[in-house]
C-alpha cells in the first residue's frame, strides 16, 4: 500500500515538475521584467522556489497576486462539480439500475438512447438551449450568477449553499433557496457526462451480477427485486462507481469551464478565458499549474479511495489478483 | 436457407468480414454510415454545392427564418444571420473546418500516436514504464484542458487549435495502443509466434494487428468526437477559430447575441454538431460491438 | 456513506424535491429582499470610482449615484438649473462666475470615512483645483490624466477657483466662454470631500481617494467586485431627501445579449443600452419597458485629410455619395437611429435645416471620382473599433456595408478592426485612410459637438480624426462660445454647419437613440440624453 502511495506521488511530482517546466518557459519567453541571469537552472530554481511558496506572481489584469485571486473564485466551481456529481449519482443510479433490469427491452433502450444524446451534445449548446427554454422562455430559473445580487453574503467557505446557511442575515433560508436556482441549469448541464458514466457503469454491473446464482438464491428465498437489488445488487455494483466518477473530475472541471462562461458564474473558467484573452501570462501559468495540479490530486485520491473500499483491487496491487 | 456446398471451408469468412457483415445486419447502424459517409462527402465538395460564397452577405435579406416557417424563403433554406449570411452555406462550409478539421487531425495523431504506442508496447523495460506511467498522468488531464493550456501557450486561432487538438489526442492514442499492444504481448500466441522464430514485424503484422483493430476502432471514435467538442469549445470560447471562419462552435458563439432575435441561428449549427457526433458514436459503437462478436 | 444510496425511499424523496422545484419557482412571488433594492445592469468595470477621471466614452453610471455636481441640466427644458450651487451670478465680461453653494448637504460616512462638517467652499475649490493644477497633491494621483477637461479644453480655460466666503465659489476665465456651465453640469464636474483627501494625504494613501469614494449622492459605496458587482448603499443624509430604496447593486455584465436575459428574468430591474437589435423585443415584452430619447451623439465616417487623395473634396464627395445610408441604419442600427445630415443632431438648438444632403447615387459618384483627378482605381484603409459604441451599435458591420457600397465604384476598400484602445494609438499615428468612428457628446451645448471635432487643438486629443485644421473653422467655433445672445450663437452654428457640409471632413451617418430598458414596476428612474442613469428617486411598486 504505501509503495504504491509513494508510487503514485512520484507520478505526481514528475508531472507537475513538467508542467512547471513548461510554464516557466512560457514566463521566461514573454515576461520581460523577469530578472535574467541567463543561467536557465538557477532561474528555474529561483522560480520553483517561489511557486512552492506558493508566490505565483502578480496578475496584470486584478493587480492581486495570482494564488489569492483563484483561491478566491475556485470555490465556485468546486461547488458546481460537487453538486453535478451528487446529481449525477441521484439520477444515474436508479437509471442505471432500471436499464439493467430491463437489459435489451424499452426502458434500457430509452434510457441508453437519452444516454447517446448525453455524451454527444456540446455542453455550451446544450446550455444555451437551457437558457433559452427554461429561464427566457418559461421564466423559471435565473440565467446567470450563483445567487440574487441583492443578498449580500458574506464570505465563509467560498461555497455558497453553506455560506447562506452560516450567515445571520434574516434572509438567509430566502438566499439559500435563491442559490439553489442559480445552481439548477449549470448543475443539469454538467452532470450529463458523469451521469452518463454512472448509468453504463451501474447497468453493466447490475445486469451482471443479476444472471448470478446468489441472485437467484435470493429470488427463490422469496425477495422481491426491489430488496434483492437493495441488499445485493447494489451493493456489488456500486463500489466500483465511486472511484469512475474520480476519474472524470477532470473532464466535469473542463466542462465546468465552458458551462461557467455560458452561465457568467463566476468560476475559474471564464477567469482563465480572460487571462488568455488579454495575455494575462502570470494568472495562464498560475491556472493551468493550479487546474493541473488540482486534477492530478483528484485522480489519486480517488485511486487511493478505491484501493480502501474495494478489496479485489488491493489483491491486484499485491500482484494476487 | 439450405445449404448445398459440401466444402465448408468456403464459407468461413475472414473475422473482418465476418464482422463486416454483422454490422450490416445493424440498421441504426447502417443509416448512420450513411449519414456520415455524407458528411464526408459534404465536407469534400462542400465548396462546390454550397448555394452562396463563404463570404457572401444579402444585405436585403437580414435574420431570415428558415424556410419552413412564416416569412421564410426558400433560397434560404436555413435562414440567414445578421449580416445576411446564408446559414446552410455557412454550415456546409463549416463542415471543413470542423468536421474536416477533426478528421484530419485524429488521422495524423492516429498514425503518430500509433506508432509511438507500437514501438512503446513491443519494448519493455525502462524506456517502457516511463512512457507508460508518463502517459498515465498526462491522461488524466482531460483532451480540452491539455488544448487550453496549449492555446494558452500560442495564442487563439484556428490552427493553433489544430495543433492542441492534434497533441492533446496524441498521447489517448498512445496509451491506447501502446496497452493493447502490450496486452497482447503476453497471450500464448504471441509466445508461440516467438518460438516459431518470427521476426518482430512479422509479429506485429500477423499475430497482434489484426487483434487490436477493436482498438483502433473504439479509440478512433473516441478521438473523432473528442475533437470535434474541443474544436467547437475552443471556438466556442473565442479561442479557435475567428470569424468570417464559420467554424461551427465560433459560428454559435457569435450567434449568442441573436438568442432573442433568431433563435436557429442557435439551435442550427448546434444541431449540425449534435447529429455529426450522433452518427460518429453510433457508427463506433455498432463497429465495435460488431467486430467484438466477429472475432469470438 | 454508502449506505445513503441503499436508503431508496429518501432517494425517491430527493428526487421528487428536486422534480417539484420548478414548480415552486414557477409561482414566482415577489420576495421580501425585492423590496429593498434594485438591480442595474451595467455594461462594464468602472476604470476608478472618480468620475473626473473617465475617459469619455467610459461608462459614467456611477457619478449621479455617487456624487453631485454644482449645477445640472434640467431633463426636462434641457437648461441649467441648480444643483450644489442655489445659484449664481456672471460678471459683465462674462469672466468671473460666482457660485453660492447650499448648506445643508452631507457627505457619505462610512467606515472608511466620517465627516465632520457639511459641504462647504473648500470642498469645490479641492475637487477643481485638483483636475486644474499640477502643484496640487492630488494632481497626478491615478494617472493625473482628465480627459474630459482635456478634450473640452477647460483646463485652458480656467484661471482660477477660489474661496470668496465659506459658501461662495469663484471661477475665474481667460476668456470669455458660455459653455461652461454646461461642463459644470456635466458628470464628469463632481465634487469631492477636501476634508477626505486631507485625511488621505496624512495617512500618505492617495490613490484611496479614487478606489474608496466619499461623495454627495444619494448612494453611497459598499463593495466592489471588478467584473462582477458594485453595491451602493443609501445614504441616509441625502439633501434632496429620502432615497426609496436601501441598496442598489450594479451588475457589471457587458453582453447585451446577457443583460437583456437577465432584465427578462428579473435578474435586474434595469438595463444599461440595450442593443439596437432588440428594441422590437423589448417593446413587444409584456413585463418590459423602455425609455426612448434622442441622444446627442453621432457616427461617422471620417477621411484623414493629412493623407492623398482624401485631401482632395471632390474625392470626399465622391466617396459620401457612393454610400447607401438607408441600409446601414436599417441592417446596423435597426431603425433606431435617424440619418445624420449634419453633426447636430435635429433636436440641437443650433440644428441648420436648410442644408442638402448628398444623396446616395452610385453612378455620380462614379463619375465625380473620374472628374477628381485621383490616381484610380483607388484603394483605401477602413478603420474600426471591435465591439458596439453609443454612437454606433456596431462599427464593424457598418464598415463592412461602407467596404461594399465602395465596391460597387470600383474604389478597393480594406477593413482593419482594432481593439478600442489599440485603435487610439492608430489614431494618434494618423495611420489610417478612413476611419467609422464617432461622438457622444456629454453637453447639450453645439460647442460639445464641433470643438473636439473640428479644431486643430483637438488633434493632439485624438478626437479630431479628420484631422481638420483650418484657421476659419477654428475662428468660427471660437467666436460662437464668445457670445452671450442665443441668436448670433446660432447664426455662427449655422455658418459652421453650411461650411462642414461643402469641405465634408467627414461623413456623419446617423443620430443613434438613447434606448433604456427597465422592468414594469419600477418608478423613479432618472436617465440623462447622455447615457447616466439616476437612481436617487428610482424605486419598486
Amino acid at each position: 500500500m504505501l509503495i504504491y502511495i509513494l508510487r503514485r506521488l512520484n507520478v505526481f511530482v514528475i508531472t507537475l515538475f513538467l508542467l512547471s517546466v513548461v510554464a516557466f518557459l512560457l514566463q521566461r519567453q514573454v515576461i520581460t521584467d523577469f530578472v535574467n541571469t541567463g543561467n536557465i537552472f538557477s532561474d528555474y530554481q529561483r522560480y520553483i522556489l517561489a511557486m512552492l511558496s506558493g508566490n505565483f506572481g502578480t496578475s496584470l489584469a486584478s493587480g492581486n497576486p495570482v494564488l489569492s485571486d483563484i483561491l478566491a473564485i475556485f470555490p465556485a466551481t468546486l461547488e458546481l462539480c460537487v453538486m453535478a456529481f451528487i446529481v449525477s449519482i441521484l439520477v444515474g443510479i436508479p437509471c442505471g439500475v432500471f436499464a439493467g433490469l430491463s437489459r435489451g427491452g424499452t426502458v434500457d433502450y430509452g434510457i441508453m438512447t437519452v444516454t447517446l444524446m448525453g455524451v454527444s451534445v456540446p455542453a455550451f449548446w446544450f446550455a444555451m438551449l437551457l437558457m433559452m427554454f427554461f429561464s427566457l422562455h418559461l421564466g423559471w430559473f435565473p440565467v446567470s450568477g450563483r445567487i440574487g445580487l441583492l443578498y449580500d453574503i458574506p464570505v465563509i467557505t467560498g461555497f455558497n449553499l453553506i455560506d447562506t446557511l452560516l450567515s445571520t442575515k434574516p434572509y438567509k433560508y430566502e438566499a439559500f433557496f435563491d442559490s439553489l436556482l442559480h445552481l439548477a441549469l449549470p448543475t443539469l448541464v454538467l452532470a450529463t457526462i458523469p451521469t452518463t458514466e454512472v448509468i453504463r457503469q451501474v447497468r453493466a454491473s447490475i445486469s451482471e451480477e443479476m444472471d448470478k446464482n446468489y441472485i437467484k438464491a435470493a429470488q427463490a428465498k422469496g425477495l422481491n427485486t426491489f430488496q434483492i437489488i437493495k441488499r445485493h445488487g447494489l451493493r456489488n455494483a456500486l463500489p466500483p462507481v465511486i472511484p469512475s466518477l474520480g476519474l472524470q473530475f477532470g473532464r466535469v472541471l473542463t466542462t465546468a469551464m465552458i458551462t461557467e462562461t455560458v452561465f457568467s458564474w463566476p468560476g475559474i473558467g471564464p477567469w482563465m478565458v480572460n487571462s488568455i484573452y488579454l495575455e494575462d501570462h502570470s494568472a495562464i501559468q498560475g491556472g493551468m499549474l493550479f487546474i493541473a495540479a488540482f486534477v492530478l490530486l483528484a485522480n489519486m485520491a480517488t485511486d487511493l479511495l478505491h484501493l480502501m473500499i474495494d478489496p479485489l483491487k488491493r489483491n491486484e496491487l499485491y500482484g494476487k489478483s | 436457407m439450405a445449404n448445398h456446398n459440401v466444402f465448408r471451408e468456403e464459407h468461413i469468412r475472414s473475422p473482418l468480414a465476418h464482422s463486416w457483415f454483422l454490422y450490416q445486419q445493424n440498421t441504426i447502424g447502417m443509416v448512420a454510415l450513411w449519414a456520415l459517409i455524407f458528411v464526408l462527402i459534404l465536407t469534400v465538395i462542400g465548396p462546390w454545392i454550397a448555394p452562396y460564397p463563404m463570404d457572401h452577405k444579402d444585405v436585403s435579406a437580414l435574420l431570415k427564418a428558415p424556410s419552413w416557417v412564416e416569412h421564410g424563403e426558400v433560397h434560404f433554406f436555413l435562414g440567414t444571420d445578421d449580416l445576411g449570411r446564408d446559414l446552410l452555406s455557412q454550415i456546409i462550409y463549416g463542415a471543413q473546418l470542423t468536421f474536416g478539421g477533426a478528421f484530419l487531425t485524429v488521422a495524423l495523431s492516429l498514425l503518430l500516436g500509433s506508432a509511438i504506442g507500437i514501438i512503446g508496447g513491443m519494448s519493455s523495460g525502462m524506456q517502457a514504464s516511463i512512457l507508460h506511467h508518463f502517459l498515465d498522468t498526462l491522461l488524466s488531464i482531460p483532451s480540452l484542458l491539455l488544448a487550453i493550456i496549449i492555446i494558452s501557450v500560442l495564442g487563439p486561432g484556428y490552427f493553433n487549435t489544430l495543433l492542441a487538438v492534434f497533441l492533446a489526442l496524441l498521447p489517448l492514442f498512445t496509451r491506447a495502443v501502446y496497452r493493447a499492444v502490450h496486452d497482447e504481448l503476453n497471450k500464448e500466441y504471441i509466445i508461440a509466434l516467438r518460438l516459431d522464430g518470427a521476426t518482430p514485424l512479422r509479429i506485429l503484422r500477423y499475430g497482434i494487428l489484426p487483434n487490436i483493430v477493436e482498438t483502433f476502432v473504439s479509440q478512433t471514435t473516441r478521438a473523432l468526437t473528442s475533437a470535434i467538442l474541443d474544436i467547437t469549445a475552443l471556438g466556442f470560447l473565442g479561442l479557435g477559430a475567428q470569424r468570417p471562419l464559420p467554424e461551427w462552435g465560433t459560428m454559435l458563439s457569435d450567434t449568442m447575441e441573436l438568442v432573442f432575435l433568431a433563435p436557429w441561428t442557435v439551435t442550427l449549427p448546434g444541431m449540425a454538431i449534435l447529429v455529426t457526433i450522433l452518427i460518429i458514436n453510433i457508427v463506433g459503437e455498432g463497429l465495435r460491438q460488431a467486430i467484438l462478436k466477429g472475432m469470438d | 456513506m454508502l449506505n445513503l444510496f441503499f436508503d431508496m425511499k429518501s432517494m425517491i424523496r430527493l428526487i421528487a424535491l428536486l422534480l417539484t422545484l420548478p414548480i415552486i419557482t414557477s409561482c414566482k412571488q415577489q420576495t421580501q429582499i425585492q423590496n429593498t433594492g434594485l438591480v442595474y445592469c451595467s455594461n462594464g468595470s468602472p476604470t476608478s470610482f472618480n468620475p473626473q477621471l473617465a475617459q469619455t466614452g467610459d461608462s459614467l453610471d456611477i457619478s449621479s449615484q455617487l456624487y453631485n455636481t454644482l449645477v445640472r441640466l434640467d431633463p426636462s427644458t434641457q437648461t441649467i438649473a441648480a444643483g450644489l450651487a442655489s445659484e449664481w451670478q456672471v460678471s459683465r465680461d462674462g469672466l468671473s462666475y460666482q457660485f453660492e453653494l447650499r448648506q445643508d448637504i452631507q457627505f457619505h460616512s462610512t467606515p472608511y470615512f466620517t465627516p465632520t462638517r457639511a459641504m462647504n467652499a473648500d470642498d469645490v475649490v479641492f475637487s477643481f483645483q485638483r483636475v486644474l493644477f499640477p502643484t496640487h497633491p492630488f494632481h497626478s494621483v491615478s494617472g493625473g490624466l482628465y480627459p474630459f477637461f482635456n478634450n473640452t479644453q477647460f483646463d485652458r480655460l480656467i484661471k482660477s477657483v477660489k474661496k470668496i466666503g465659506p459658501y461662495t465659489v469663484e471661477f475665474k476665465l481667460h476668456r470669455p466662454d458660455t459653455s461652461l456651465l454646461a461642463n459644470l453640469a456635466t458628470e464628469f464636474a463632481v465634487i469631492l470631500s477636501a476634508e477626505y483627501g486631507k485625511q488621505l494625504q496624512q495617512s500618505g494613501k492617495f490613490t484611496q481617494i479614487d478606489h474608496l469614494p466619499i461623495g454627495t449622492g444619494p448612494y453611497k459605496f459598499k463593495q466592489f467586485l471588478p467584473d462582477n458587482l458594485i453595491r451602493f448603499e443609501r445614504h441616509w443624509g441625502y439633501w434632496e431627501g429620502g432615497t426609496p430604496m436601501q441598496q442598489l447593486v450594479f451588475d457589471i455584465t457587458p453582453s447585451p445579449t446577457k443583460r437583456l436575459a437577465k432584465l427578462i428574468t428579473g435578474e435586474c430591474d434595469v438595463m444599461a443600452y440595450p442593443a439596437a437589435s432588440q428594441a422590437n423585443v423589448i417593446s413587444n415584452h409584456p413585463d418590459l419597458l423602455m425609455n426612448v430619447q434622442t441622444g446627442y451623439k453621432v457616427s461617422f465616417w471620417s477621411f484623414n485629410n493629412d493623407k492623398a487623395p482624401f485631401d482632395n473634396p471632390k474625392v470626399r464627395k465622391a466617396l459620401a455619395t457612393a454610400i447607401d445610408r438607408d441600409t446601414i441604419l436599417k441592417a446596423v442600427y435597426f431603425n433606431t437611429g435617424v440619418a445624420a445630415h449634419g453633426l447636430l443632431p435635429p433636436t440641437s438648438w443650433a440644428y441648420n435645416p436648410y442644408l442638402s444632403d448628398y444623396p446616395y447615387s452610385p453612378k455620380q459618384a462614379r463619375q465625380l471620382l473620374q472628374e477628381s483627378g485621383a490616381k484610380l482605381p483607388l484603394s483605401l484603409t477602413i478603420y474600426t473599433p471591435s465591439g458596439s459604441d453609443l454612437y454606433n451599435p456596431n462599427s464593424f458591420k457598418t464598415a463592412e456595408f461602407i467596404q461594399r457600397d465602395l465596391r460597387k465604384i470600383g474604389v478597393n476598400a480594406e477593413i482593419v478592426v482594432m481593439e478600442p484602445h489599440h485603435l487610439e494609438r492608430s489614431i494618434a499615428m494618423g495611420e489610417y485612410d478612413t476611419l467609422v468612428s464617432g461622438w457622444s457628446a456629454v453637453t447639450s451645448d453645439p460647442d460639445n459637438f464641433f470643438r473636439p471635432q473640428f479644431s486643430c487643438n483637438a488633434i493632439e486629443n485624438h478626437t479630431n480624426t479628420s484631422r481638420w485644421c483650418s484657421t476659419e473653422l477654428d475662428g468660427l467655433i471660437n467666436r460662437a462660445v464668445k457670445l452671450n445672445r442665443m441668436v448670433p450663437r446660432i447664426r455662427i452654428y449655422r455658418e459652421i454647419q453650411a461650411h462642414l457640409r461643402d469641405e465634408l471632413p467627414l461623413l456623419p451617418l446617423a443620430h443613434s437613440l438613447q434606448l433604456q430598458a427597465y422592468r414594469r414596476d419600477v418608478h423613479g428612474l432618472n436617465s440623462s440624453p447622455f447615457g447616466g442613469v439616476n437612481f436617487a428617486g428610482a424605486y419598486r411598486d
